[in-house]
This record gives C-alpha cells, structure tokens and sequence, in this order.
C-alpha cells in the first residue's frame, strides 16, 4: 500500500516534469511527444485512483486523435516566418485567467460537491464487507455502461445527433472545391492492369 | 491496486527490454561507414528545392477529423460492451439506434467523396 502512494506521487511529479516541457520546449514537435507523455502519466494517476474509463479514454481520446490533430496543425502552421520561443511572459496573462478560473471551479465543485451523494442517496446502507464486495464486483466501465444505456439513452441519442453534426460540417467545410477535381474511377483503372501491356 | 496491474507492467518492462536489446544489437553489431553524402538532404534523387514546412491539401487534415469521430463513437461502444450482460433488449436497440445515426453521417461522407481521393 505504501509502494502505491509512492508510485503515485512519483506519476505525478513527472506529470508536472512533462508538463512543464509541453511549454518549455521551443520545438512543437517535441511538445506534442511531451504532450503525450503527460496524457500517459495523468491515465496512469487515474488508473490508480480506479477511475479506469477516464485513464483509458484520456489514452484513447488525446493520445490517438487530438496529438494527431496537434500533428496537423503544426504541419499547418507555418513555421519559417514565426518566432518561435518568445518566452512565458507572453502567455502568462492568458495562463493566470485559465488558471483563477479552474481554481474559482476546484472550490465551487468542492462546496457544493454532493450531486454523486444526491444520486446514491437511495442505495440502504450497508457493512463495510459487503461494500467491498460490490465495489469490487462492479467495475467502473460497466458502471458507466449501465448508467449511460439503460436509464441515460436520450444523452447517448444526443451525443450521436453531436457527433454527426461534426461530420457533416467538417464534410461541408472542407469538400466544396472538389466539384471542380476529376476523380478517377477505381474499377477502370483495375481492369487496365488486366491488359498486360508491360508483359508483351 | 498496483498489484492488479502488474502483468501490464510486466508486458512492458519486457517490450522495453526488447526493444532496448535490438536497437542496441543493430547499433553495435553493423559495420558504420560514415559518409558526409549521407547527411545532406536528399528527395527523389534531387537536392531539395525548398523548406519541408509547407502547405499541403485540407484532405488530409479532414481525414483525420473523421478518424477523431470514430475515435469517440469507440469511447462510447466500450462501455457497453462491458455492460452487456446486464443489458435486456432496451440496451441492445439503444446501441443499435447510436449506430444507425452515425452510420447516416458515414454514409454521407461516402456519397460526397469525402474518403475519395
């Protein structure tokens, strides 16, 4: 038990290690790859905090898409012309806002913090034996499971609605242009490769 | 807790070994000739004509904004499938209409040769 509190004191001095090489790092590259090592460090705080599905998603969700997005837009950017580096003074006003803003949340969700109490007010108490039992049946991802899609379907409804709305308007902005694009047609160019030209 | 993960870091700390003992074999074991023509940038028998920084097609970042879609509807699918065995038919159809809407939005990209190219 203590080798678990010390492990987790140790993932989170490198999350803020990492952290601090995500804007200490002139090259963005290296930011994303340090980026990624915060993400890993911050699953494995939540893995051993057993809030698995938040780990796995964070892993899934920022590790597999939003870096590569991060990749994207670094490739976009054009570097050449911009001064890279400028110091943390430029960014420092805009930090502080973020971070009384987060802190103002922190104390608000700390006050008034028993929406879960509210939500399992209805469970009968139980001894501590048998709490174990069921804490340790249920994992948290089939708890989110159960919640989402036999009492909470209209939110997943939502989501899906959100998430096509994505799709369609990524579609839309970005594909107007491509009326003016000849595409070539794939079974014409398969059936060319039957004609053998290159044997004879 | 960290009991329970120990053959994940098992796994690990074994694929980090190998990995470490193959680079460390290639980087000992093969004969290095070191050439200045080796350092000089290179594309396609050319030298370089310009900067590799530069812009290129929105298609393919469209691309990836369509696999950051999946990637969430998966986010969405594995809890379920780990809360299937409590499920009756209510939960299998609600999966089911979460696919159907967003198989409208893949249809859609297909048909406007959005995964052309």
């Amino acid at each position: 038990m203590v080798f678990d509190i010390i492990f987790f004191f140790l993932c989170q001095v490198s999350l803020l290690l990492t952290g601090l090489g995500v804007i200490g790092t002139r090259n963005p590259i290296y930011a994303i790859f340090f980026f990624i090592l915060v993400i890993i460090n911050l699953s494995i705080c939540l893995l051993l905090l057993s809030a698995e599905f938040l780990g796995f998603i964070f892993i899934v969700v920022y590790v597999g898409a939003i870096c590569i997005l991060f990749l994207f837009i670094v490739l976009l950017l054009d570097i050449r012309t911009i001064e890279l580096g400028g110091g943390v003074l430029n960014y420092i006003s805009a930090s502080i806002v973020i971070m009384v803003s987060l802190l103002i949340e922190l104390l608000l969700s700390l006050r008034n913090g028993n929406y879960l109490n509210n939500t399992l007010s209805n469970i009968k108490i139980i001894s501590i034996e048998q709490w174990v039992e069921t804490v340790h049946a249920i994992w948290n991802i089939t708890t989110f499971g159960e919640f989402l899609y036999l009492y909470n379907f209209h939110v997943v409804v939502l989501v899906s609605l959100v998430l096509l709305i994505a799709m369609i308007g990524c579609v839309v902005i970005t594909l107007e242009y491509r009326i003016l694009l000849s595409s070539p047609v794939v079974a014409q160019q398969i059936s060319r490769v039957a004609n053998l030209r290159f044997l004879y | 807790m960290l009991l329970e993960y120990a053959t994940i870091g098992l796994g690990l700390l074994v694929g980090g070994v190998v990995g470490v003992i193959m680079f460390a074999l290639s980087y000992i074991l093969i004969l290095r000739n070191y050439d200045i023509e080796k350092l000089t940038p290179y594309e396609c028998g050319f030298t370089t004509f310009r900067d590799s920084r530069d812009l290129f097609d929105v298609r393919f970042y469209l691309v990836a904004i369509l696999f950051l879609i999946f990637d969430l509807e998966i986010v969405y699918l594995f809890p379920w499938c780990l809360a299937f065995y409590a499920m009756s038919l209510f939960g299998i159809i609600s999966m089911i209409v979460f696919l159907i809407i967003l198989t409208v939005g893949f249809v859609y990209e297909w048909m406007k040769g959005a995964l052309d190219w």
